[in-house]
This record gives structure tokens, sequence and C-alpha cells, in this order.
């Protein structure tokens, strides 16, 4: 911002002027705005710093103290051995599952809604109904997820398991998958549609070959928002039944008697868990300060599982754009 | 206006009968009779809001993808009525192809966007041969061939509307759309595309629509003038006034408001 003491142009013709510029009162407003911009996003970065800091200070020693000891055992009840190996496992066996059912249907729907559905009623009450949804809170989902997923579908999910707690939490961001899919689709120029459908291309062909290859970066960036949402949850997952103390891994994968590997998915999906947070709240909850210092550990562990997530969707997302030219 | 047409022998490819086109309860475009002969230029002109977009658009029914549009009368392609239940219209959008306003390009390679209409409609041949080939009537593959591999996109304006066309061209279309399709570009990228439409008249039948009457009176062997009008319910629509050969439209035309229009006295 420049600030212009003189008016180097000559003086108008004509008086009285007709016009009264007043340009240092209107950069003077400039200025004040320009500062109080500056001085809101400071605050919030203040905050977060502070945050920070304080966490780093609690939980870096712990993890340093026995690195790498602290992921790789279980919890236990003396705090110094206490590590957080079957969450850090359950978050990432969570997250795999709510990915692998969200996407699709999110993303699915998303292009219904957005590419075929016609602007009918009940395309207008469904788009109202999952902003509506985006907006509940997460225990309902938790309430939700319990009746249905634990104990109506009991037989299939295996009660309080870890498919139960990937179906509930890809209830949980379902709805900001479809908005995501949705805007994303929106953003796509309709000339590059008008242009497929005139050299003879059919609606699912223009939205697949043109226009989700240009959307994708956007959907990417909108699933993994909403998955990270997602991994920060304890409460839908606490109501569902998930354990806070867990000192096994869920058996995906076995070794045999004869050290074959075995892969059991039925087991592994039914099997229980305990997630990141849960076990942080656990820790927290506990009178002994050095679980509470396990507790700063485990929040940094849970920080560095989601800034990989988003390094990654930033990874692919630059990717996919470099190579659709 | 019948008896001038006849005077010269053409066939008809394309034969609009009746035609009225609403969006919703909005009556863009009313009782429109009108035949485009084959393998001639055919000029739309007319002030903004008079229905010649529209009307360009019903020939490959893009404006089906348009909520509440409904089309009423016939438009008959050799014969056949191209909104006939049983006409498939991605079949249609084969056969009469389109180049619109803004070059629009897929973000793909440049081969790509050639390829990928031919690939998608089953064309048996070679597609190298076919893309090349497409290029060259398209009058871009001297500037392109070294780089067939580039995004479309990398192409200047003028350039891109040539790969649109060559896109058209593509999936061997026998009538060319072309919905203003100069408009967005310089005067020498423009007259490469006047001459590009006097050559591609010897195997295509083109329709296009301009606002530049200069282009319409240089390129077109036939020109409809369209106009709009105020209804009774304070909405305009659009119909067609005047039709027939260019000559004569520019020179010595029938109605008044077409005199006006050409002499550049509204519109």
């Amino acid at each position: 911002m420049t600030m212009i003491d003189s008016n180097p142009l000559p003086p108008e013709e004509g008086q009285p002027p007709r016009y009264k510029p007043a340009l240092k009162r209107r950069y003077q407003f400039d200025r004040v705005y320009a500062t109080v911009a500056l001085i809101a996003t400071l605050l919030g970065l203040l905050v977060l710093l502070l945050l920070l800091f304080d966490v780093f200070r609690d939980g870096l020693p712990r993890l340093a103290l026995n690195f790498p000891d602290f992921l790789t055992s279980f919890p236990s009840r003396r705090p110094l051995r206490a590590g957080i190996l079957s969450p850090l496992i359950g978050t990432l066996w969570v997250l795999v599952l709510t990915m692998l059912i969200s996407i699709p249907i999110g993303v699915g729907a998303g292009i219904f809604l957005e590419e075929f559905a016609t602007e009918s009623l009940l395309a207008k009450i469904i788009e109202v109904n999952i902003g509506n949804l985006a907006a509940v809170p997460t225990i309902i989902y938790g309430l939700l997820a319990l009746q249905v997923f634990v104990r109506l579908m009991e037989p299939i999910t295996g009660g309080r398991s870890i498919l139960s707690g990937g179906l509930t939490l890809a209830l949980l961001v379902l709805p900001v998958v479809i908005v995501a899919t949705r805007e994303a689709l929106r953003a796509v120029p309709d000339s590059i549609r008008q242009a497929g459908y005139a050299i003879g291309t059919t609606r699912w062909q223009v939205v697949r070959d043109h226009v989700l290859p240009i959307a994708s970066p956007g959907v990417f960036t909108g699933v993994i928002l909403a998955l990270s949402r997602a991994i920060g949850q304890a409460a839908p997952l606490i109501t569902i039944g998930a354990l806070t103390f867990i000192a096994f891994l869920p058996p995906f994968i076995t070794i045999s008697e004869n050290g074959v590997p075995q892969i059991q998915i039925i087991d592994g999906l039914h099997s229980s868990f305990t997630v990141l947070p849960i076990q942080v709240y656990n820790w927290v909850s506990r009178p002994q300060p050095e679980f509470h210092n396990a507790a700063a550990a485990g929040i940094i562990v849970l920080m560095i599982v989601l800034l990989l997530m988003n390094a990654t969707a930033i990874y692919l997302r630059n990717r996919f754009q470099q190579t659709r030219y | 206006m019948q008896s001038e047409l006849s005077a010269v022998v053409h066939t008809d490819i394309l034969q609009v009968e009746d035609l009225s086109v609403y969006y919703g309860s909005f009556l863009a475009l009313r009782d429109v009779y009108l035949s485009i002969p084959q393998q001639k230029i055919t000029a739309f002109i007319g002030p903004s809001g008079c229905g010649k977009s529209t009307l360009l658009r019903c020939f490959n029914r893009l404006n089906d993808f348009v909520t509440g549009a409904r089309v009423e009368g016939r438009i008959l392609f050799h014969g056949m009525n191209l909104y006939d239940p049983n006409v498939d219209p991605v079949d249609v959008r084969r056969r009469i192809g389109m180049v619109f306003q803004k070059p629009n390009p897929f973000p793909k390679s440049i081969y790509e966007n050639i390829a990928y209409g031919a690939r998608i409609n089953g064309y048996q041949g070679n597609i190298d041969e076919l893309v090349e080939r497409s290029l060259r009537d398209a009058a871009l593959w001297d500037e392109v061939k070294d780089k067939l591999k580039q995004s479309g996109l990398s192409l200047s304006g003028g350039q891109q509307q040539r790969l649109c066309i060559a896109r058209a061209l593509a999936i061997e279309p026998e009538v060319l759309l072309m919905d203003e399709p100069c408009s967005a570009l310089d005067p020498i990228s423009t007259q490469r595309i006047e001459e590009l439409m006097s050559h591609l008249k010897e195997r295509y039948t083109i329709i296009i629509v301009t606002h530049n009457m200069q282009q319409a009176a240089r390129t077109s062997d036939f020109t409809a003038f369209f106009n709009a009008q105020h209804m009774e319910t304070g909405e305009r629509s659009g119909f067609l006034v005047e039709y027939g050969l260019t000559e004569m439209i520019f020179e010595s035309p029938k109605q008044e408001s077409t005199q006006d229009y050409v002499s550049g006295r509204f519109g």
C-alpha cells in the first residue's frame, strides 16, 4: 500500500473543484481495516501456537523417553510403560474402512444429484436434508449407529466391532463428501459438458471422461477434509462401545503355527477396537501426571497422522492436476 | 420466399416445419418454417434474443439438456423427424456436429481431443490417420503436428477454435452447426476460420449463427433474418422474418425490418 502525499497531476480546471477525492482519509481507512484483519489472523494463529507449544512441552519428552516403544507397546496401567500401538492401528483401520465405505457412496450420490437428477421436488428435498445432516451433532450419529449397526445388524457387523466403527464414521462424513463432490462438479464449466454432448457422447461418458477428471482434485480435497474431521471423533465411537483398554491388534493377519501368514478379513472386521482420541481421553481423565504426558504424546501422534493424510491429499491433487494437462 | 429458393437447384438436408420452442412457459421462438440446403452455408442473423441460437441448438437436440425446454413442430433430417421418439439424440449429435462460441477444447492432449469422439462412437478405421486428416481439414495440422501430445489448452484462441472444428469433423458429421464461432477471436483468426468454412462446404452443410453482418454477407449462400417481438404477455419472442439468398437479403430485402437491420439502423 502506497501513500500519496501530494497529487502529482496538474490541478483540474474550473472553480470550485467538483470532486473532493479526500485520498488521505480513504487511505487511512484502508490501513485501519488491513490492521484489523491482520490482528484477527494473528489471534487465531497465536492460540494455535500456544496449544501446540503446550502439547509439545508435555508430550515430546514422553515420546522421546522410550522411543519408539511408545508407538509399539500396548496401553498399560503403569503410566511409564503405557504405549499407543492398539489405538494407532485401530485409528488407521477405522480410517481405511471409513474411506472404503464413504467414498463410493458419497461421490456416487454427489454425481447423481449434480449430473443426473433433474430439478425435481425429490431432488430438492434430498438436497436440503443432506445440508441438515452435515450439521447434526456427532453423538446423534453414535446413537443411531448403536441401534442400527451394533444391535440390528449384529450378525453382519459383529456388534461393537471395527466394522461398526467404520460404518459409523462413514455415516458421519457422508454428507460432507456429498456436498464437496457436488461443489467440485458444479465448478466444472458447462462448456466442457456441451463439447462432450456435441460429439455424440452419453451423459455418463461425459461425466466419466471429462467432468470427473477435472473435478477430482476438488473431490479429493473434500474427502480428505471430511476424513480429517472423522479421525478426531471420540463421542460417536464411545457411544457404539469402542473400548478404552485394548491390549491386542485386530487379527486381520495372523501367523499360523507353521509360520504361514493368514489373512482373516471377517475376524479382523469383527474385532473390538479403540482409537487415538478415545485413548487420549482416557489418559487425560487419570489422576497421575505421567498419564497426562502420555495423553499429550498421543495428541502429537494423532496430529502426525492427520498431517500425513493431508500431505498425501495435496500430493495426489498436484499429481492429478499435472497429468490432466 | 419459396420461389427464390426453388429457382436454385439443390437438395434440402434439414427442413424445419412449424417449429416453436418454449423454455417453461416462455415462448422463445415461434412458428418457424425453413429449409437448409445441402453443402451450402446458411447464416442466421438477428438481434440478441431473437431465437437464432435456440434454433441452432434444436438441430442437434442440445436443448434437451435445458430444464423446461420444449419443442413443438418438426425438424426433418433426410425426411426423418429429429424429435421422433424413436430417434436417439446421441446418434443425432454424431451426424450433426457443433462448434461453440467460445473455444472449448477438452483439457486433454491435442491428439486426444480429436481421437476421443471417434473412439467413443466406435470408429472402425485407423485413429492416427483420422487425427491427421481432421487436423488437416481444419487447417491446423502444420501448426500442431510436432506437439500432438501437448494440451489443447496450450494453443492460442484461434488455434483452439480450429481444434474444436477438427474435433467436430473427426466424427464425420453431415452438418456442422457453428454458434458465433468467431466472436471470441481476433480478425486474423476470424479470416482463417472463414476461409476454412468455404473449403468445408464442399463436403459439409454449414449453418452459422453470427452477429457480424459482414461475415454473413462474405461467407454464406443463404441468410435467415430473425427478429424478436413483444407479445401480449410482455415477453419478447423470436420469429423468422425473412429467408433467402444472401445477396437478396442484403441487397433487396422484402421486409423493412430486414433492410433496417442489414443496413445497421438497429440491432
